[in-house]
């Protein structure tokens, strides 16, 4: 599952997304993305398969993100 | 299905913000306002949505009577099917521009946030469209959670034209 984060500077989380259609009505929607507001930053983070039955609004509490070699991760706030 | 509800006045130079409640959530709805008084100009904007524990959806409709005489008016609406796409959260008072991609013009996209999280008000307004040379068209939303917590929301829309 891939996500797109926005974090503030220290890796808090402000806001996560997770693209693609819910309803049974097709949106025709191929794509989207954030402005990042001044000091906010975007991540496309793929998130482990253990964290993917947790609801977005649990990992958006949970947890923050990491960047490790340029990459950003979810790890535990 | 369209509809028509309640009978208002309003002050000269007055604003109101109102909520109107649905015991479940109605669909994708348009709000506006159907002026009685001639002369009275009514401006009105829908700002945004929250869905109540109890399944309840508000709507919330800001009413400004820009004329110089008390009006009247009533609430008028349609609720249409709809495409529910993403799954989003933000912040208390947290407000972001989002822009969402369609290959070619959908036609008309009326677009709204609606949360999946009780009891927290998101804002949302569609600020613009834009064409780009390969013929996609990016339709722009704002969305501001006015909550006191983090809120989980969709996009929903339905092109009407």
């Amino acid at each position: 599952m891939t996500l797109n984060i926005v974090s503030d500077r220290r890796g808090n989380i402000v806001s996560i997304s997770q693209f693609g259609d819910v309803g049974d009505k097709i949106s025709g929607i191929t794509t989207a993305g954030i402005q990042a507001e001044p000091g906010h930053h975007i991540h496309e983070i793929e998130v482990p398969e253990e964290l993917g039955g947790i609801s977005l609004l649990d990992l958006h509490k949970s947890y923050k993100v990491e960047i490790s070699k340029g990459v950003g991760c979810l790890v535990k706030a | 299905m369209a509809w028509t509800w309640g009978t208002n006045t309003l002050g000269a130079g007055q604003t109101q913000r109102w909520w109107l409640s649905w015991p479940k959530d109605p669909g994708i709805e348009m709000i506006g306002v159907q002026a009685i008084t001639s002369g009275a100009e009514i401006d009105f904007t829908s700002p945004g949505i929250q869905v109540n524990s109890d399944g309840s959806v508000l709507y919330f409709v800001t009413i400004m009577n820009r004329g110089s005489v008390p009006a009247q008016y009533h609430f008028t609406g349609s609720s249409r099917g709809s495409w529910v796409w993403g799954t989003n959260t933000l912040n208390a008072g947290q407000t972001q521009r989002w822009w969402l991609s369609w290959p070619g013009f959908p036609g008309l996209e009326i677009v709204e946030a609606l949360p999946v999280t009780p009891s927290c008000e998101i804002d949302f307004a569609s600020a613009g469209v834009q064409v780009n040379t390969d013929g996609s068209t990016l339709y722009f939303i704002t969305v501001t959670n006015r909550g006191k917590y983090a809120v989980e929301y969709h996009f929903r829309g339905s092109a009407i034209c």
